[in-house]
């Protein structure tokens, strides 16, 4: 069973340390599973493309918020630079380095959506593709497969888990 | 709401289509741009088509005696009707036997959550020795972390991988800790001893 899950995405490093945020996203056989940490616990939902009724995807500034998120800590990091020695300039040369860093990753990530799935009975946020790029990774090797498997679907009532 | 698309920013169904998952269009709404896929499953109405009634000689679904049965159970070969088959990875399922599978390591397709037991043991570790708990009861802490990692070396049942680099870490600290732990202990007590002795 573990072997027959391909990862397609996971939430990026600073919601890795949130609760409820880190996220993954699996490709399995027939369904997508959507894993959720809780700090001690492990949630599971999944989604069989037969049920998948929409994927919804919505334009966010958040990229840009959570690119600044990295900007204040860059900005404070210069301070150190007022004390005059070789200590506080490593520290802050260190910090400068890191934060700045950061920040330009975050922004390189490229913008961010809000992207949900609906099922019939579920709706449910897709956090680990909200960013464009893997969004969009996620369109060109899902999609096909759920217009696959729901022509191949013969016209009646799922009762759907 | 079947046909329609949501915007998934203030849930108000989408005016007009998008051809593709690249288009996007503004939501009458709030005025997000939206791209929205939809897949024919969204037309498909579950009200419209409910389980068959019996008629003569039909064998009736075990949990609804005045329904048609439309497939067999895999596990248990009970009769189900379309509103008690549920289907997982080509197995027909009845709702019974996946209520009494949902926990049992043969049918990881039922989990719905699992103890990490390597974060537990871990964070477990980790907190004592911030809260400052440690001193207390650090060797307690240390027991019941390497118990933890014992137990749920081979019970933490993940149904996707999971590396079993947490389960070493933690180990370590805690082992580490309750060696310190102890050593702290034999310090005092034989600091305490000379202090008794000088006195």
């Amino acid at each position: 069973m573990k072997g027959s899950y391909r990862k397609l995405a996971e939430s990026s490093v600073k919601f890795r340390f949130l609760p409820g945020m880190r996220s993954a996203l699996y490709l399995g056989e027939d369904h997508l599973l959507l894993s959720t940490q809780m700090i001690l616990v492990e949630r599971y939902r999944r989604f069989f493309f037969r049920d998948i009724q929409t994927i919804a995807a919505a334009k966010s500034s958040r990229w840009i918020w959570a690119a600044c998120v990295w900007l204040v800590p860059f900005v404070f990091s210069s301070l150190w630079f007022i004390g005059q020695s070789w200590g506080y300039y490593l520290t802050g040369g260190v910090s400068l380095l890191v934060f700045g860093a950061l920040f330009v990753a975050s922004l390189l990530a490229g913008p961010t959506y809000v992207v949900e799935i609906r099922t019939a009975v579920q709706r449910q946020r897709l956090r680990p593709i909200e960013r464009a790029r893997k969004y969009r990774r996620f369109c060109r090797d899902v999609l096909p497969l759920i217009f696959q498997a729901q022509r191949a679907e013969p016209s009646q009532t799922e009762v759907v888990t | 709401m079947n046909g329609l698309a949501l915007c998934p920013i203030c849930r108000a169904p989408l005016s007009s289509e998008t051809s593709s998952a690249e288009e996007f269009v503004v939501c009458g709404y709030c005025s997000s741009e939206v791209t929205a896929t939809k897949f024919p499953a969204n037309l498909r109405d579950f009200a419209d088509t409910p389980a068959e009634p019996i008629r003569n000689e039909d064998s009736p679904c075990f949990f609804h005696a005045t329904n048609r049965a439309a497939a067999v159970c895999d596990s248990c070969g009970r009769f189900v009707c379309t509103i008690c088959k549920v289907q997982t990875g080509g197995e027909v399922w009845c709702p019974d036997c996946i209520d009494k599978n949902r926990n049992k390591p043969s049918t990881p397709q039922f989990f719905d959550q699992t103890i990490l037991f390597d974060n537990t043991a871990f964070l477990l570790a980790f907190l004592s020795l911030l809260s400052g708990f440690y001193l207390v009861g650090g060797l307690l802490v240390a027991l019941v972390s390497i118990g933890l990692i014992i137990y749920g070396w081979a019970r933490q049942r993940t149904i996707v991988k999971r590396s079993r680099l947490r389960f070493i870490v933690g180990g370590l600290l805690a082992a580490v800790q309750g060696i310190g732990w102890v050593a702290l202990a034999l310090w005092f007590a034989h600091y305490y001893t000379q202090i008794m002795q000088q006195a």
